[in-house]
């Protein structure tokens, strides 16, 4: 070879392609297609995917719906039975409520919407025969009375007549009664 | 009544085997993968020429470039509806058939079957100066001799050729570089003789 190597490349690729090039044996596309018509496919269903995809995502959608109206009503439902039992505290004349229809107690703390009632000045030794006082750090003065629903008229009028009884002087707390399940036990807890 | 233009027209030149030549590889495939088997025995007629030389020229035989064409295709045919088009049809037929020609490399290298004896039993023998070039083609290894066929003889690019070979394009360049290098060395040497 005489001229430079890239001339050498580019004359050798020309004769490789007019020179290297080879014809398929005459039966061999008919023995393919032979073979192939031997096996035939199952037409592809194309249009089959997206409908399935379409189908899934639809179905998941209706599902998140469906839960989500479920959570909701079983919230409604919740706060109703609240304020029927709220109501029917009320009407046995058992807690005192705030003066702000339970929104706030007097100190100013805020009820939760499961609070029932506030009764203020409980003495503090009595209501250490309920349950242990917890340490709270951001409410000294404030506890939270957990009593559960077949309790709820016995523990607030027990909890009005020791108010009522407080030695003048006697430590005390406000407390914010909440309802608990049935099966629940007394327990003071931080508001 | 007159038809509408559209129906009447050109009825004649749409009849359904000028449609499948002039269709495309990828059209043709499409149709394959709904079963038109009329559909991919265009595409047979269009490649085998194509796939029987990269068979032939990487194997050296011509009872194994025939058997990896007819079970490429076949192969092809049961796994076109896996075509999803991304690449082009050309590029993955000659993957399907050159991964069969290397099976049969591997399985020769196995048996040890002698390469010169492969070579000779080719009735491929044309003019002199061009069964000198087939010859020294089949003296290139497997890898370069692959390089070689798919960019020069096919004419593949460098990138269609990567993809075929599955690996990158600089390893593609860099095998024919040295394909062709040695191939040149090797002509001058017999031409010296």
């Amino acid at each position: 070879m005489t001229d430079n190597g890239h001339t050498d490349h580019e004359q050798l690729a020309r004769r490789l392609h007019e020179q290297g090039q080879a014809q398929a044996p005459p039966g061999l596309a008919g023995d393919v297609m032979r073979q192939v018509r031997a096996e035939p496919r199952q037409p592809q269903r194309t249009w089959l995917r997206p409908v399935a995809l379409c189908a899934t995502v639809a179905v998941l959608l209706l599902a998140g719906i469906a839960g989500l109206t479920r959570i909701g009503g079983s919230g409604q439902s919740s706060s109703a039975g609240s304020a029927a039992e709220t109501r029917s505290a009320a009407n046995s004349g058992a807690p005192e409520h705030s003066p702000s229809g339970g929104k706030a107690s007097g100190d100013g703390s805020t009820l939760s919407p499961s609070a029932l009632g506030n009764v203020r000045a409980v003495p503090a030794d009595k209501l250490a025969t309920l349950s242990p006082l917890p340490f709270c750090a951001a409410q000294a003065h404030t506890y939270a009375l957990r009593v559960p629903a077949g309790r709820y008229v016995a523990v607030s009028r027990q909890l009005q007549a020791w108010a009522a009884a407080k030695p003048a002087g006697a430590p005390a707390y406000n407390v914010q009664i909440r309802r608990a399940p049935a099966s629940a036990r007394l327990a003071l807890t931080c508001p | 009544m007159a038809l509408p233009r559209l129906l009447a027209a050109p009825a004649a030149t749409y009849d359904g085997r000028m449609r499948l030549q002039d269709a495309s590889d990828e059209w043709l495939a499409k149709r394959a993968a709904r079963g038109d088997a009329d559909a991919f025995e265009q595409l047979v007629l269009r490649y085998q020429d194509r796939l029987y030389t990269l068979a032939l020229r990487v194997t050296l035989s011509e009872p194994d470039a025939r058997d990896c064409v007819q079970e490429g295709l076949i192969s092809a045919w049961r796994a076109i509806d896996r075509f999803r088009g991304d690449a082009r049809f050309s590029t993955w037929i000659y993957r399907i058939v050159l991964r069969k020609a290397y099976d049969v490399l591997d399985r020769r290298k196995r048996t040890a079957e002698p390469m010169e004896e492969i070579v000779i039993a080719s009735s491929d023998r044309p003019a002199d100066d061009r069964l000198d070039l087939i010859a020294a083609l089949a003296t290139l290894e497997p890898e370069f001799r692959a390089a070689v066929v798919a960019c020069d003889v096919i004419g593949m690019s460098m990138d269609e050729a990567a993809a075929a070979l599955e690996v990158p394009a600089g390893t593609v360049k860099s095998r024919l570089h040295r394909g062709r290098s040695r191939l040149a060395a090797e002509l001058e040497a017999h031409r010296a003789s």
